[in-house]
């Protein structure tokens, strides 16, 4: 049925290239991984086609009311949170300098290292009623004392800020960097306060990239069904999970995931609109720079306690947690057990990850390469570009929603290959199927990674190129690779890394017995074997280190459009 | 002698709805001829390079071709790609490769050499531009006129029978643009390169061309010398594009026309209603109490100046005097035309585009 609907679609975009030569390239190349990314999400949408009563009815009368209020309760919370958190750090380390600052600019990032069901679980242990902090607050304060019930909604938000905020904090900071000292002064000179500056002029002006962050951790928040799951707190996307995987009931499912699809396009146009008019940074580096303020004595002093707080709570923690947790695990393991499963387990990851890194970075190379600006006909390419966005649409579907759309996308080519194969080869259930929903939801971090390392390459050099007697083939092997090669090992990193961290989609459609250190880490955590979970959890945390560090200094060096694009 | 350029009849839109960019284009570069493509912006010349260099594709025409020395490039059946039409190019953001060395980007058109003979012509080209002292280098470790000469060596060194330049000094400040200009116009002398030159600044066509070609609206309006264009400009546009420029409506008697500043000789000989053009420098101005006008602003360059005339009539005029004659504004004058005047049809208060009032193209 997607192909009767998506038909007419194609022709007319061949209708228009017939009509302008130098246009198909460009539209093809876009075109396709556009449809692509879309077919799933079309999929889901053709269900309401047959939206079965009976089905909402009952979701409606079971968990269906809770479900909605959670998630909304969750998203308001993580992102009140992660504004309030993300802009604060980032006024702080761009506004004061104070002993350190340097170092906790980067350290600042490092939470978003961890992601949820990793700090979840070790948060639960460290922070539950049973857990060495409030035991230790017991014996202190009397057997009657009770900090929260932390395995509550609250609890979920605090786990869920604490390693999103840095979406928020990367994009404020950079926006707040390229803040004129100008502006400022300007505002101070009309008579403005210090606080004042903030609320109507820092503030205002850094809105487009709050938006964009505050985005970013909702579309993770509404990802999750990890976190949540710990902390009891039934939303849509953990609702979609239990349905699927252990309540079986596949419609329920899918119609359950078609609504969360509703609420991620939401966010999406929501942010769009927060954003829109928003290209007004002070940029340029001929800018004077905004010379910080010196904190000292006790004002400095607090507020290095609260940032090594915060730090303390959100990495060096959790993470000396999993380390002794590791140690003890391995140290108490059977020789050979661990090393064997570990072994296979992140040979899994590594491969499924790398093959995600190389086919999203070579279709967002194509994408990019296809798209690149060539001068004159620049206004031609207008639905290429409008096609290139919705390719990148994917990054802002929960997973649960790529991996059902991805299966529905794929169910009526399964009876195909099936033929094909003699029922060896089911698409849904391959790798190939996997790797289809790994390049729906990262190509838009692929994509914007390469499509700004092409930047650096101008119309005219490609002319300059040719006029010196390249044929085009040459002009990409010696002009256009060697300057994007730094864009393309970054886009390479960060597919890798988050395919390897990615959880939900890897957890729907990962081929029967082949787990990934996340899925492994997941399921340990879920049964209470928090220390057995500590070797993988590990791994990611680890592997995830160097591109939070690299996100730091993309976000540094006026690489705001990379960042925003992702949307 | 087979030109260094034959384009014929080339025209290019971008929408089956749009205007044409360049329409039925047709130009010819000699040999060692530096030929200036001037018009205001917009007004098709960069289209024109690309279709010469093949980087767009003219409208299919069996009357249209380009020729580049004795070979087709585009005709009925013909297009052969940027690069195999040996065409240099020096743009006007260098485009200088970021990542390559000076003499690694002058010599990255150089195949077919091997690697010693390659560095050696790559020197040789920088040595033209006096850059061989900065071959090691990267481009953004040189000045915006470096880069520019860098450009120069980078295009000329695989030695191309033409060379076209899109508008290659205007990032550059004045003072540099103007030195910048005497020297290229020597390298290009030297290497006897046959090049096209686009401009939209008159003063830098005039000094740099052997031949001129005015561009308006896509099309060519009119080719020559500068001297030709300058003294015989074919109409008003052309007139005004190449220097201040005098419109008076006139009767026109045969041999000579009747204006407001009386009897007018012309150059050719018309009849009825004209405009006649008169050049600021074609003006004697006398200080006279009993003359028709007086000086309403003085634009004082030393050498010369240019006075904004206004006569009891309301007509304004400008006039370039020898700098030594001091005009206080306010000042009576008398003014005589010099010389025969150049009539053109009289269109009422059009001027073909170009600035209508005086005062604007003074200020």
């Amino acid at each position: 049925m997607e192909r009767a609907s998506t038909l007419p679609w194609l022709g007319r975009i061949a209708a228009v290239s017939r009509r302008r030569p130098a246009f198909d390239a460009g539209a093809l190349a876009a075109a396709i991984p556009a449809f692509l990314v879309l077919l799933p999400l079309i999929g889901l949408a053709l269900t309401w086609l047959h939206l079965d009563g009976e089905i909402w009815a009952h979701l409606w009368r079971t968990l269906l009311p809770e479900m909605l209020l959670n998630t909304t309760l969750l998203m308001l919370g993580v992102g009140a949170t992660t504004l309030a958190l993300g802009t604060a750090l980032a006024w702080l380390v761009t506004t004061y300098t104070f002993p350190g600052v340097k170092l906790i600019e980067w350290l600042l990032v490092l939470p978003i290292a961890i992601p949820g069901y990793i700090l979840g679980y070790v948060s639960m242990s460290l922070f539950d009623y049973a857990g060495p902090i409030q035991t230790q607050l017991r014996a202190w304060l009397g057997p009657d004392f009770e900090l929260f019930e932390f395995r509550s909604l609250p609890g979920a938000i605090f786990v869920l800020s604490l390693t999103l905020y840095p979406y928020v904090y990367l994009l404020a900071r950079a926006a707040f960097r390229e803040q004129s000292a100008a502006q400022r002064d300007a505002a101070r000179a009309a008579g403005l306060s210090d606080r004042a500056v903030f609320w109507r002029v820092a503030l205002p002006l850094a809105r487009p990239s709050l938006a964009a962050g505050v985005a970013l951790a909702l579309m993770e928040t509404l990802t999750d069904f990890a976190v949540v799951r710990y902390f009891n707190v039934v939303t849509l996307s953990e609702g979609v999970v239990r349905l699927w995987i252990i309540q079986m009931d596949r419609d329920a499912a899918v119609q359950l995931a078609s609504l969360l699809m509703v609420i991620a396009l939401g966010v999406v146009l929501v942010e769009r609109r927060l954003r829109s008019r928003a290209r007004y940074y002070q940029l340029g580096s001929h800018a004077r720079p905004i010379a910080p303020i010196r904190l000292s004595g006790p004002r400095a002093a607090a507020v290095l306690v609260g940032l090594l707080a915060l730090l303390f709570v959100a990495f060096g923690l959790p993470v000396a947690q999993l380390m002794q947790w590791a140690v003890a695990e391995i140290a108490s393991a059977e020789p050979g057990t661990l090393d064997a499963t570990f072994g296979q387990y992140l040979l899994n990851t590594l491969a499924l990850s790398l093959g995600a890194a190389l086919l999203v970075v070579a279709v967002a190379l194509g994408m990019a390469y296809a798209l690149r600006p060539r001068g004159a006909q620049a206004e031609a390419d207008a639905v290429p570009r409008f096609l290139a966005r919705l390719a990148t649409l994917g990054y802002a579907m929960p997973g649960a929603v790529v991996a059902l759309g991805v299966l529905l996308a794929l169910a009526p080519l399964n009876e195909t290959v099936l033929g094909w194969t003699g029922g060896a080869v089911l698409l849904s259930a391959s790798v190939i199927g996997l790797l289809y929903a790994y390049l729906v939801r990262f190509l838009a971090i692929g994509f914007s990674s390469v499509e700004a390392s092409l930047e650096k390459v101008t119309p005219n050099m490609e002319m300059a190129a040719r006029s010196l007697g390249a044929a085009p083939a040459r002009v990409l092997a010696r002009v256009h690779l060697p300057l994007m090669r730094a864009g393309v090992l970054t886009a390479l990193l960060l597919v890798f890394v988050d395919t390897l961290k990615e959880l939900p989609v890897t957890m729907f459609l990962r081929p029967f017995g082949m787990e990934t250190l996340s899925v492994w880490t997941y399921m340990l955590a879920s049964e209470s074997a928090w220390q057995a979970a500590a070797v993988p959890a590990l791994t990611i945390v680890l592997a995830s280190v160097g591109p939070a560090l690299l996100l730091i200094r993309l976000s540094r060096s006026g690489a705001q459009n990379n960042w925003e694009t992702r949307l | 002698m087979t030109p260094a350029l034959r384009v014929c009849n080339v025209s290019k839109r971008f929408g089956a709805k749009d205007a044409y960019a360049v329409y039925r284009a047709s130009l010819e570069v000699e040999l060692g001829q530096i030929v200036v493509l001037l018009g205001p912006s917009g007004c098709g010349k960069t289209t024109l390079l690309r279709l010469i260099n093949g980087l767009e594709t003219p409208e299919p025409d069996p009357g249209a071709s380009i020729a580049i020395g004795d070979q087709t490039v585009f005709g009925p059946g013909v297009n052969t790609p940027p690069e195999k039409r040996g065409v240099g190019m020096v743009f006007q953001d260098y485009a200088l490769f970021p990542h390559m060395t000076v003499v690694a980007n002058v010599a990255f058109g150089l195949r077919g050499l091997d690697r010693a003979e390659a560095l050696a012509r790559a020197m040789a080209t920088l040595d033209q531009v006096q850059l061989s002292g900065l071959a090691q280098r990267y481009p953004h470790e040189l000045s915006g006129g470096q880069q520019q000469r860098v450009a120069l060596a980078r295009a000329l060194a695989p030695q191309p029978q033409l060379l076209l330049l899109d508008e290659p000094f205007s990032n550059l400040d004045h003072a540099l643009r103007v030195a910048l200009r005497e020297e290229v116009r020597g390298v290009l002398k030297r290497s006897g390169v046959a090049a096209l030159f686009v401009t939209h600044d008159r003063e830098e066509a005039l000094s740099m061309a052997d031949a001129l070609a005015v561009m308006q609206y896509g099309r060519i309006v009119q080719t020559g010398t500068p001297r030709q264009l300058y003294a015989h400009p074919a109409s008003p546009f052309v007139a005004r594009f190449l220097g201040e420029a005098n419109f008076l409506p006139a009767q026109a008697y045969g041999d000579h026309a009747e204006c407001v500043l009386g009897r007018v000789a012309l150059e050719s000989p018309a009849r009825g209603r004209v405009q006649l053009l008169i050049r600021p420098e074609a003006l004697d101005v006398s200080a006279d109490p009993d003359g028709r006008g007086c000086v309403e602003q003085v634009l004082y360059f030393g050498h010369d100046q240019l006075l904004s005339l206004c006569l009891d009539g309301g007509e304004r005029l400008l006039a370039r005097t020898d700098g030594a004659l001091a005009m206080p504004i306010g000042a009576r004058v008398s003014v005589r035309p010099r010389g025969p005047a150049r009539a053109f049809e009289w269109r009422g208060d059009r001027t073909d585009g170009a600035t209508e009032t005086s005062g604007s193209s003074m200020a």
